[in-house]
């Protein structure tokens, strides 16, 4: 019972101190009020401090089996391991708005706290738009969906978790994704700040930047852990479905791809600024869209556990943001007019293209998620499945990729000469890999275009690594010392050649594992043995195990010399649901990927894939978040703007 | 309870959250900014002239000095 009150009570006070924020740091920011402003910060900050303290209290409800908290027995028993009841905190409905307001709040704090040099009224009001992002959630936790409503009776055990997610990846994917569409916020609130204060320069983009490649970084981790989660766990031998809800989790972090780099135009060539603020601002919009569609349940979605009645909550809370958003960025449009580019063949219309085309393969997965939602208002809902995003899709990748071919190659401003001879390396790059494939007898039209983009995409990121190499030893001194200091002098061009060989590798990976990927069922008996793709894989049989409250049946293949067990299984008390446990075997080169599909008597049916150079992708993207952390390390900080005059002497050199 | 735990939270919080306000009052009393400001002149002025006097700064340094904070 205490638990209960005291973590109501702590969030009811998180409540109070958020509205004091609002009301605060908006009158500050009015006013310019450098004395208002700083409160209105500390009411924030001391919001986040009550929110982190009301995630511990439900952590120390769930690791000491309160079930008198409802969270704590819907979501978690006795059986549960400690790491998984502790995961419990963000796997539920409520648990997940306290996670995610959480990280705003922190996070926030934070960005705020570094936020004095920005000047008071930006500030202010950026501190003013963080709160009413809370505000939302706080509302939601202290009135709606509370983590800490009571039970009338305590039960002895509560229900336990969803054995779809009694996994690791449980841990780390839904952390990783919840941080990411939560650090949305802070550079949202940062444009709307930038918005209402009239601020059209650079020194907020500077600011946020970090903040949004963190989110950005953190949903691409939880993006691909989410793959990673969906190969291992779900036995269908994919790991990207276009599932509603994972449409709708990509959705903001393209767009924030395009941000990261319009943003540099905008920093380097004061450049397209409204379409900067615009993406802004569409990233966080489409993670609130997406956090609807995950709530609501309007789609089907293998994400169904996930249901509740919160959607027209969160749809009202869409639209009083898209408005808001809409009428502040009318308003200030004819302030955030910005030069026009000197020529399309240049570093900027690089990133331009870039820009249309990630923004278009966005629009092209939003129109696929809510065409059921569309399509049903007038009669039947249409459903679109993989086929329609590989048509609608493939072509914009194959364009992303040619320019991730040449992009990297051309100057700011305008591109000359050089910049064609330039091109010869990719080209000739290019001309091998398609002569190669047609060698070795490859026939898809889909490969003999995407893979030689990839070789040309490849050798110009590596021409530019090389680049660096050859400046590298011409630089007196050791060698090493050179490369250090070369790196740190040009962290974002290394980090984006980095980041640029992972998008190549994880596309191959993709491009691989989707044109060569073998599959083969087989139903067996003991003694027998089937080939796939080379591999020859012989059964031995089945064995049976009870584990805890459900039980496993464990078929049993050797390939040489090594042991493969695909089992299946079962979980009695919760309506016979049936498991499949993959049993895969790694290496560079494919995946053998083995599930059990059923089995009767010692007879068993086994799905057999060969999925090539599927650890590619999770290389690629380890390589690519890699590159993007070391472009942005260090470096130079934002503008500071003008303080008013203060009443000081100059520097005088002292003896 | 709830209401009870709530006020306790933010009675903890209030001191941190307006510091600012409280620090504000007890440095700079409203009314006293302008004698504030003078005080501080005469205090630069008073070093300016402590530099000339010491030979850390010429007299045309001193005389742009004096000239910048009058």
């Amino acid at each position: 019972m205490f638990q209960a009150e005291l973590g109501a009570g702590i969030l009811l006070a998180a409540l109070v101190l958020c509205v004091v924020s609002i009301l605060i740091s908006f009158s500050a920011g009015h006013r310019e009020d450098a004395l208002l402003a700083p409160i209105g910060r500390r009411a924030f900050c001391a919001m986040a401090v009550m929110i982190v303290a009301a995630a511990l209290v439900l952590e120390w409800a769930l690791v000491g089996h309160d079930f008198e908290i409802a969270y704590v027995t819907e979501h978690t028993d006795r059986s549960l391991p400690l790491a998984l009841t502790m995961a419990a905190l963000y796997g539920g409905q409520e648990g997940s708005l306290l996670y995610w307001v959480l990280g705003v709040a922190v996070i926030g704090s934070v960005s705020l706290a570094a936020a004095a040099r920005l000047g008071v009224k930006l500030t202010a009001y950026a501190t003013g738009f963080l709160a009413l992002v809370c505000l939302f959630y706080l509302i939601m936790l202290v009135f709606v969906a509370s983590p800490f409503s009571l039970l009338a009776t305590v039960p002895p055990d509560g229900l336990g978790l969803n054995p779809v997610l009694r996994d690791g990846g449980m841990l780390i994917h839904p952390p990783f994704m919840l941080a990411g569409f939560s650090f949305f916020a802070i550079p949202f609130s940062f444009a709307m700040a930038a918005l209402l204060a009239g601020r059209n320069d650079v020194a907020w983009i500077a600011h946020t930047r970090r903040v949004a490649l963190l989110g950005w970084g953190l949903q691409g981790v939880g993006l691909t852990l989410g793959m990673w989660w969906a190969y291992h766990v779900l036995g269908w031998g994919g790991y990207w479905g276009w599932d509603p809800v994972e449409n709708v989790a990509l959705m903001p972090w393209l767009v924030t791809t395009a941000y990261i780099h319009s943003a540099q135009i905008q920093e380097r060539r004061g450049q397209l600024r409204a379409w900067t603020i615009f993406l802004v601002i569409v990233a966080f919009l489409l993670s609130i869209f997406g956090t609807y569609i995950v709530r609501s349940g309007i789609v089907t979605s293998v994400h169904s556990f996930a249901v509740s009645p919160l959607g027209p909550w969160f749809y009202g809370f869409l639209i009083v943001c898209v408005v808001t958003s809409a009428v502040l960025l009318a308003w200030r449009a004819r302030s955030l007019g910005s030069p026009p580019l000197e020529s399309a063949v240049s570093r900027e219309g690089a990133f331009v293209a870039q820009n249309v085309i990630v923004m278009g393969i966005t629009a092209a997965i939003f129109w696929g998620t809510v065409l059921p939602l569309v399509s049903g208002m007038f009669g039947t809902p249409l459903v679109v499945g993989p086929s329609y995003y590989e048509r609608v899709g493939a072509p914009l990748f194959v364009l992303l990729l040619a320019l991730l071919a040449v992009g990297p190659l051309l100057p700011w401003r305008r591109a000359g000469r050089v910049w064609l001879r330039a091109l010869r390396w990719p080209l000739l790059a290019a001309a091998l890999s398609l002569a190669l494939l047609v060698l070795f007898g490859a026939r898809s039209p889909g490969a003999l275009v995407v893979l030689p983009l990839l070789a040309a995409a490849l050798t110009t990121s590596a021409l530019e690594l090389a680049r660096g190499g050859r400046a590298v030893q011409r630089a007196p001194g050791p060698w090493a010392g050179a490369a250090v200091r070369a790196a740190r002098r040009n962290r974002r061009r290394y980090g984006a050649s980095l980041a640029h060989i992972g998008i190549v590798v994880a596309i191959a990976g993709i491009a691989a594992s989707h044109f060569w990927q073998t599959q083969t069922q087989v139903t067996l008996r003991p003694g027998q043995g089937f080939t796939v793709a080379g591999y020859h894989l012989a059964y031995q049989g089945l064995s049976s195990q009870v584990v805890g409250d459900h039980s496993v049946k464990t078929a049993h293949l050797t390939l040489g010399d090594e042991q493969l067990g695909p089992a299946l299984a079962s979980y009695p008390g919760l309506g016979a649901q049936a498991l499949p446990r993959v049993a895969i075997r790694s290496t560079p080169i494919a995946d053998l990927y083995l599930v059990l599909v059923s089995s009767r008597g010692q007879s068993v049916t086994i799905t057999a894939f060969v999925n090539p150079l599927v650890t590619w992708i999770w290389a690629g993207v380890g390589l690519m978040i890699l590159g993007v952390i070391f472009g942005n390390l260090g470096g130079a900080g934002p503008e500071p703007v003008a303080e008013p005059r203060a009443l000081r002497r100059p520097a005088v050199a002292r003896s | 309870m709830t209401s009870t735990l709530a006020t306790l939270c933010l009675l903890l919080a209030t001191p941190f959250v307006f510091w600012p306000l409280l620090r504000h009052w007890s440095v700079a009393p409203p009314g006293e900014p302008e004698t504030d400001l003078a005080s501080l002149r005469q205090a630069e002025m008073e070093e300016v002239e402590v530099d000339l006097a010491s030979g850390r700064i010429s007299s045309e340094e001193a005389a742009r000095l004096r000239h910048e904070l009058a």
